[in-house]
């Protein structure tokens, strides 16, 4: 038998340490799935597959969606990347390196470059989230009356110095479903007043504000603001400053009457935003669920607008469950 | 037959310029428009968001930064890559059957799962810290997270795989006759790579390194995720000029700029290694 030299060796363990680190940052991942902890660490604590079953069954649907899509991606790419081949490499014609290397272009473009071709709206939105299970603003009319208190253009223009624009609904400008004419609330203390009357609330009720100052600091000015704006309606506000984690989880809870949120609407299709109307005991249910409102009707205009592709309907559907929105005052679209 | 096979590019053309070439030009003549601010740019050409890049240092220095990490990156990748390439193209059927599905399974996996893994392992707490610690090795936890360290070494994991892939049908086109007839000349194993080897793999090195680097100085999810804000490399700068600044002509500028940069390396590295070829062999 032959000796096995000293580099073969050499280069074994070599190929086994690159190996060990290539799948290093799998194990943990991988490992956490099976453990009985709630938070990620490794070597993981105890071994459990209670994960498992936990996994929403939308999830799975997605998982079908993308290998569905994979597939197609492949046989797609087949079809025009087969026969391209063979024109590259057995065709003799003008341009040929010519053509060869614009094909190669998305492999030199950085990624980042690719990715700004798809452009979209900007998309940072700030909005007040109305408890809307929790008395008293399980009523529609105390709803509005906050809409009616709130000074918007103020708040746009002493503190953000006019670099947003308001918002006025779910959808903002220049995304599917946008309604330019839409209803919008406009300060109105009497109007303010009388529907919080018509409520039996003639002496307005105490309630509190959460924000969190690090998910954006122009909320500190923005809560007092807003403080004043219900105080002309008689309504006292506490606030409460606290971390965003802790905002988040209490928002999760339920536990909380209005709070202040700021963040950026994934993608440029109106589903994912609207989505967060969804409870999260009906399909594409939204797990935060931050509004506690619940409208038959945009669940099902929701349902239906995922299903059928970009037209005049399903802008219209958008339009449609933006204004139910807005008339029932789900939440107070600030910027 | 001349015309027949040149058809056969026209479907991949028409999808490849609708899909890409056309939004590009789109993307490309944004840049020369004025840019307003919050997402509005004026209607006249003009060249101010290049003059702007040009002229501020900070935007200069951090693509300096970007080509000089990715160049970093190219060589460790190459130190390690090569040898593993070089294994596996000689290894039997056997050996590749077990260790290539490795190699394109840890390349499949998403950059935010592999990040995830990384904060896992490499944290003040984690376990290559604390096993480095328990053997005596540091006596402080050296930092990954929010360190270059940490970025060059999510991006190495991220480009390995490919680099071990493309240099290895490069090695496996030399063939083994070639190193024997060296060996057999008196040549060492230390010849037998430098000699041959080497040079015989050049062109798919050089081409192999440069599809890296241009991927490295595209990639802004690594050092996002493992740089913690504190790693700036250029895409950072031009995904926020876009999603934060919401200043679209300046980042289309941007990401123009670095387009023609890296185009313009690429093009050079290939200029000076067909110089150093013999002719017939030029790379790419």
């Amino acid at each position: 038998m032959r000796r096995i030299p000293a580099t073969r060796i050499l280069s074994i363990l070599f190929t086994m340490a690159v190996m060990v680190f290539l799948v290093s940052p799998l194990v943990p991942v991988v490992a956490s799935s099976f453990s009985s902890s709630n938070i990620v660490i490794f070597p993981p604590e105890g071994f459990s597959l209670k994960w498992y079953p936990n996994i929403p069954a939308n999830y799975w649907r997605s998982l079908g969606v993308s290998l569905m899509v994979a597939g197609l991606t492949a046989i797609f790419v087949c079809l025009l990347g087969v026969p391209a081949t063979f024109a590259l490499v057995r065709g003799n014609y003008p341009g040929r390196n010519f053509v060869r290397a614009l094909l190669m272009l998305p492999l030199q473009v950085p990624l980042v470059v690719s990715g700004k071709v798809v452009d979209f709206p900007l998309l940072w939105d700030a909005w007040i989230f109305i408890n809307c299970s929790k008395k008293p603003f399980d009523d529609v009319r105390v709803r509005q009356a906050i809409a009616y208190a709130i000074d918007y253009n103020k708040i746009i223009k002493d503190i953000e110095r006019d670099l947003v624009l308001p918002l006025y609904g779910i959808i903002p400008q220049g995304m599917m479903g946008y309604n330019p004419k839409r209803f919008r609330y406009q300060r109105d203390v009497a109007k303010a007043k009388k529907l919080l009357a018509e409520a039996g609330y003639f002496n307005g009720f105490s309630t509190t504000l959460i924000y969190s100052p690090e998910r954006r600091t122009e909320f500190e000015q923005e809560s007092v603001l807003i403080q004043s704006f219900l105080k002309d309606i008689g309504v006292d506000v506490e606030i409460e400053k606290m971390a965003y984690t802790t905002q988040l989880s209490r928002q999760v809870a339920g536990n909380f009457d209005l709070a202040m949120m700021h963040f950026m609407a994934g993608t440029g299709d109106p589903s994912m935003l609207c989505h967060n109307y969804l409870p999260p005991d009906v399909p594409h249910g939204s797990p935060q669920y931050s509004f506690r409102w619940r409208n038959e009707r945009v669940i099902e205009l929701l349902h239906k607008g995922i299903t059928i592709p970009d037209s005049p309907e399903r802008e219209k559907i958008y339009a449609e469950v933006d204004d139910i929105g807005i008339r029932e005052a789900a939440f107070i679209p600030l910027y | 037959m001349r015309v027949r096979w040149s058809l056969l590019l026209i479907p991949a053309m028409l999808v490849f310029g609708v899909f890409y070439l056309i939004p590009m030009i789109i993307f490309a003549l944004s840049s020369f428009h004025p840019d307003l601010g919050l997402g509005r740019s004026g209607d006249i050409y003009t060249l101010e968001n290049f003059a702007r890049f040009l002229t501020d240092q900070f935007y200069l220095l951090v693509l300096w930064n970007t080509a000089k990490l990715s160049f970093y990156i190219v060589i460790i990748s190459l130190i390690l890559g090569f040898p593993v390439a070089y294994f596996l193209a000689r290894s039997s059927q056997k050996v590749t059957r077990v260790l290539i599905p490795i190699l394109v399974l840890s390349s499949f996996v998403t950059l935010v799962i592999r990040a995830m893994g990384w904060v896992v392992l490499l944290g003040n707490n984690g376990l290559v810290n604390k096993t480095l610690l328990l053997v005596g090795a540091i006596s402080d936890p050296i930092q990954f997270l929010n360190h270059p360290r940490g970025v060059v070494l999510g991006m190495v994991h991220y480009v390995l795989p490919l680099m071990v892939l493309a240099i290895m049908s490069v090695i496996q086109t030399i063939p083994r006759s070639l190193e024997q007839a060296a060996e057999n000349l008196g040549a060492s194993r230390l010849h037998v790579y430098t000699r041959v080897i080497f040079p015989l793999s050049f062109n798919g090195i050089l081409a192999t390194s440069l599809m890296v680097f241009s991927l490295n100085m595209g990639v802004f999810a690594s050092p996002l995720l493992l740089g913690g804000g504190k790693v700036y490399v250029f895409p950072i700068l031009i995904y926020q000029e876009i999603m934060a600044k919401t200043r679209y002509a300046m980042g289309a500028a941007m990401a123009l700029a670095l387009v023609l940069l890296v185009l313009f390396i690429n093009m050079l590295s290939v200029a000076i290694g067909n110089r150093y070829q013999a002719p017939g062999r030029r790379a790419l």
